[in-house]
């Protein structure tokens, strides 16, 4: 994948999250996997780095309308931080088969929400 | 709030964590589209805060788990770099035209693109 069409398609991913309202990652996992022959274990991790930057740009915007709860934030860390790093060596200690069956079925439950949701967002 | 309500909403915010962090790890995207229904439902908080505090929150998660990853030699860094940079054009974009689009058949087209990308992704 050349450097346009990564910008490209952190573009679409950014856009249709943007708009969607859900995560960049979504499409860009199985854009990485499918579309660029990645290993699965290497685009999440591609995935998860995009995400810590784009949602840090988010949260300064948001914080600066004073839409950030940080008193939430404060309870909701310590055991999103330890299930995080925990979620993160599961995954890396999968089998990239395995792990890519786990993610098509994260996509596909999102699917289904998308499909019969009422779409309240 | 009385104490036992009080008790009530921080479990749940400290179950909040758990689940998403274990999501968001295990599958590399942020869980925003599972955390924000929460905060919403569950905590009654207003939509545009829900979205706000989400984001601080994923931030953190995703630079935990980041490390990990790399670890295994599985981060390409200038790849992540520009699908941040114009990811963030795009997010950018997206939601100054968002109140614009119908987003009702939006996720509808995109729940079918969804479904066939699982597919893909799981018979292939």
């Amino acid at each position: 994948m050349d450097f346009g069409q990564s910008v490209l398609l952190g573009a679409a991913a950014g856009l249709v999250g943007g708009i969607m309202g859900i995560g960049g990652g979504m499409i860009i996992v199985p854009a990485l996997v499918l579309l660029a022959s990645l290993g699965q274990h290497e685009a999440q991790g591609v995935s998860l780095t995009v995400v810590a930057i784009t949602s840090l740009v988010g949260a300064v915007a948001h914080y600066r309308q004073g839409t950030v709860r940080l008193q939430t934030v404060a309870w909701v860390v310590p055991s999103a931080v330890i299930c995080g790093v925990f979620g993160a060596q599961l995954a890396t200690d999968l089998d990239a088969d395995v792990l890519r069956k786990v993610f098509g079925v994260v996509v596909l439950v999102m699917s289904l929400a998308m499909l019969l949701g009422k779409g309240s967002e | 709030m009385n104490t036992s309500d009080k008790i009530r909403k921080r479990v749940a915010l400290i179950g909040i964590g758990a689940f998403d962090g274990l999501f968001s790890g295990l599958t590399g995207i942020g869980g925003g589209a599972v955390i924000v229904p929460l905060l919403v439902t569950a905590l009654k908080i207003p939509q545009h805060q829900a979205h706000g505090t989400s984001l601080a929150i994923i931030v953190l998660i995703a630079s935990a788990g980041v490390p990990v990853y790399a670890a295994q030699e599985s981060v390409d860094w200038l790849l992540a770099a520009e699908l941040a940079a114009g990811s963030i054009a795009g997010v950018v974009v997206g939601a100054k035209i968002m109140p614009r689009i119908r987003a009702d058949h939006l996720r509808r087209a995109f729940g079918v693109f969804l479904a066939l990308v699982a597919i893909r992704m799981l018979f292939s």
